[in-house]
């Protein structure tokens, strides 16, 4: 099953991205700041971050880059969250090693899980969730 | 000033006036001299020739042979019937007498009484003819018969032709006919002319010296000189007439007399003082139009002074900056808030060059700007320094400043220098600067909370649909999707309005096939199109050559094309067309939509402007109103450009983005550092 990691500051974002996520059968793990969000990437080696840009204690950048340094997260696909489009950050970011960056508000959830799944396919053969099915709430 | 004016002009004109009047009086008083002078000397000469005359008809009478005989037998009475004659043939001779030797009167015609016989040996005449016996004019003398007039005698000695002396012949001449001889000349108004005897006796006087009187005028000067054999000129005072006269005095020679022109000072001068009064006047009129010539200019040139100090004043008080150049850049006016800008008073800067004093660079680069002076000057119109133009003050600070440069014309109309201002616009610049920052924080913080509207609601949607069941509910959840959706749009429109305006916004340009550009953005609005039955196409071309530009900005504007057309379109089609050129290629976008009013098409690409629509009747679902006005920034900001190519109301409109070609970029912008053109805020 992929396991997505989510690190963002913001309560309000970050458990629309858990909704969304869970609701495409992922298993979803949650960091509210760099340094969280770095321990867990170590900790649950997950298929794939959701990495939030402005955050408190390590920003998004100095994660990107501790992860990259580390050969066990290194391959690990990271996909940089932004609030502005063309905004130097996200640049940066793609050169540091991440492999898009997405406008959070330019999306509505299902679009980013859609290519979430995406990347996941071209960058692993962990398992994928399946076509999106209405998920029904227990 | 005005005392100056006295020094210089004034003065100088005074003493040529004064001059040119003393010159004029000398010379016409020598006029009036002379021209006495000369009369003097015709009316002497006049006496003279009668005087000859007088003697000459004396001689010829003493001369004649029976005549000699008779008085050379003592005939007296016979010879004197030879010139009985003589009075009425010489009108001048009153008295023919005959003397003998010894200065016995012998014979007279006309006769008188008691007279001969008698010895007159000591009268005058007598002596003065018998000194060397020759002929003798007398003084003016008292005759010793009846009528006792005044007269002057003629004697003529009566010689044999051995000079043995026989008698006298003497030849009286009345005091009166001497007054008609005065009139010979005409010596001009109020003027005569009269004799004056050896002994200085008036004869001819108009005056003095009537038939029975002798006045001598022996003591006055004139008289006394003229008696010495002098000749001359002379203005007295006279005691009888109460006034100057002029007397010009001439002897006459030979005989020991003197002619005199009387004539009083105002008339002997009368034409002299005409023309120095009106020299006078003329000098008076132009003196006193010089003076107040001269104090016309004062007042002129004290307003004008003024004027001048009220214009500086005025400088002085503006709150900008103002230096003014000429042609060659050289520093010619310069005011207080000028000095307080740069640093540099305005002794410093007057006369140099302006690059030397005022320092004008980019905030960018720092590279020197002075493009607007030099526009200013070129052009002759008003050009303005760019944003975000700093300058650098005396100790080395650099402060904001904006503002222009102004041609100045000459009188000709040709462009004679610049004035250039400036302020101090570092406030502005903060102003601006933190209302950006405001305003970019705010639309960030706005961001987060409506992503999670726009999020949650969409979920909502897509994964709660049984418990939506109620079509009401559902559309208020779709509602709340939708408008938060727009409100996302609407504030990143807003915040690239407001980076694109500060220049912010750094274009990525590269080459790049432009048509699966076009058809990704028609994917996205696919949906839109056939949710309104609208025909959205791409007319197919072949070979297009790559462009240049910014891939991600093109296809926001083409989005926005677009976008605004299906949006505008109820009926018809959406048809998209590129038209490649030599050097560029045109991408229209064709409606078949409302199409836009003649009247609002120059609005179309400013601010919050929507075709038709006011604050106050705007249709909020329609956009911000941004979306062209960003496009069109977008557009030009990375080589390309954006207009209305038509619109009819009615029938549908046209947009076309143009794109520079590989290869033929107008400007080559490094695609690391270019930026949007820097535009104005508001």
């Amino acid at each position: 099953m992929a396991k997505v990691l989510i690190i963002e500051d913001d309560p309000l974002i970050s458990r629309m991205y858990q909704k969304i996520f869970t609701f495409e059968k992922f298993e979803v793990e949650m960091a509210k700041d760099g340094q969280e969000g770095l321990d867990k990437a170590r900790q649950v080696k997950p298929t794939i971050i959701l990495l939030d840009v402005m955050m408190p204690k390590l920003n998004g950048l100095q994660v990107l880059e501790k992860l990259k340094a580390e050969a066990e997260t290194k391959t690990i696909p990271v996909i940089i969250l932004t609030n502005l489009s063309g905004q130097v950050d996200a640049e940066t970011a793609l050169a540091k090693g991440a492999v898009k960056y997405i406008v959070k508000s330019e999306h509505d959830p299902k679009q980013v899980s859609d290519m979430v799944k995406e990347i996941i396919a071209g960058y692993t053969r962990d398992e994928i969730p399946g076509t999106p099915a209405p998920a029904q709430p227990a | 000033m005005l005392a100056v004016f006295l020094v210089l002009i004034l003065v100088p004109y005074g003493v040529l006036g004064v001059t040119n009047y003393l010159e004029a009086r000398n010379l016409h008083t020598e006029s009036a001299l002379s021209s006495r002078r000369t009369l003097v000397q015709l009316s002497a000469a006049a006496l003279r020739n009668r005087f000859d005359h007088v003697v000459d008809v004396g001689k010829s009478l003493a001369t004649k042979i029976v005549f000699r005989q008779l008085i050379s037998q003592g005939k007296w009475e016979e010879a004197v019937k030879l010139l009985q004659t003589v009075p009425d043939e010489f009108s001048f001779v009153d008295q023919v007498a005959l003397f003998e030797p010894g200065g016995v009167l012998k014979a007279l015609h006309p006769y008188a009484e008691g007279v001969i016989g008698k010895d007159f040996s000591y009268r005058d005449y007598y002596k003065g003819v018998s000194n060397n016996w020759q002929p003798y004019v007398s003084d003016v003398f008292t005759k010793a018969a009846e009528p006792r007039n005044n007269v002057v005698v003629a004697a003529i000695p009566i010689k044999t032709d051995n000079q043995q002396v026989l008698g006298l012949l003497v030849l009286t001449i009345e005091v009166d006919t001497f007054t008609q001889w005065t009139k010979d000349v005409d010596v001009g108004p109020g003027s005569f002319v009269y004799y004056v005897d050896k002994s200085g006796n008036a004869v001819g006087h108009t005056v003095y010296g009537d038939q029975n009187e002798v006045v001598s005028l022996a003591s006055e000067e004139p008289v006394s000189k003229v008696l010495q054999g002098e000749r001359g000129v002379k203005e007295t005072y006279s005691r009888t007439d109460m006034e100057n006269q002029v007397i010009a005095y001439e002897p006459v020679k030979n005989y020991g007399w003197g002619a005199m022109v009387q004539q009083p000072s105002t008339a002997a001068f009368a034409i002299r003082d005409a023309r120095l009064h009106s020299l006078a006047i003329f000098y008076s009129l132009s003196t006193f139009f010089l003076i107040v010539l001269a104090y016309i200019t004062y007042r002129f040139m004290k307003l004008l002074y003024l004027y001048r100090e009220n214009e500086k004043v005025f400088l002085e008080s503006i709150g900008d900056g103002l230096v003014a150049i000429d042609r060659n850049w050289k520093v010619t006016l310069w005011n207080k808030s000028a000095s307080k800008l740069t640093g540099w008073s305005a002794a410093e800067a007057i006369g140099k060059p302006f690059q030397e004093i005022v320092r004008f660079i980019r905030e960018k680069d720092g590279q020197p700007h002075s493009e607007f002076i030099v526009d200013a000057m070129k052009t002759g119109k008003v050009h303005s320094m760019e944003n975000h133009t700093l300058l650098i003050r005396k100790d080395g600070t650099k402060i904001s400043v904006g503002d222009s440069a102004a041609p100045v014309f000459n009188q000709s109309g040709k462009v004679s220098g610049v004035i250039i201002v400036f302020r101090d616009v570092s406030k502005e610049v903060e102003l601006e600067r933190s209302r950006d920052e405001f305003f970019s924080i705010a639309s960030h913080e706005l961001r987060t909370p409506l992503t999670a509207i726009r999020g949650d609601s969409s979920m909502m949607l897509q994964y709660y649909g049984e418990q939506l069941k109620d079509p009401a509910l559902k559309e208020m959840v779709e509602d709340i999707h939708a408008g938060s959706v727009r409100l996302i749009e609407l504030v990143s429109d807003f915040l690239d309005s407001s980076r694109l305006e500060q220049g912010r916004i750094k274009f990525k340009l590269s080459e790049f096939d432009l048509v699966p550009v076009i058809k990704s953005v028609l994917g996205d609005v696919e949906s839109i199109a056939k949710q309104k039955q609208l025909d959205l196409k791409l007319q197919p071309t072949e070979n297009l050559p790559n462009v240049v530009a910014d891939p991600d900005r093109l296809k926001q504007i083409i989005f926005n094309l677009v976008g605004n057309a299906l949006k505008f379109t109820e009926h018809g089609s959406v048809t998209l067309e590129l038209r490649p050129e030599t050097d560029s290629v045109t991408l229209t976008v064709t409606d078949t939509g409302s199409g836009i009013p003649a009247d609002k098409q120059p609005l179309l690409f400013q601010k919050f402007q929507q075709a038709g629509r006011t604050t106050m009747t705007g249709d909020v679902t329609q956009g911000s109103g941004l979306g062209l006005y960003i496009s069109r920034m977008l557009a030009e900001g990375m080589g390309c450009s954006l207009m209305l190519e038509h619109s009819v109301e009615g029938t549908g409109s046209t947009f076309a983005l143009t794109l520079p070609l590989a290869g033929h970029r107008p400007l080559p912008i490094d695609p690391a550092t270019s930026q949007s053109k820097p535009v104005g805020l508001g």
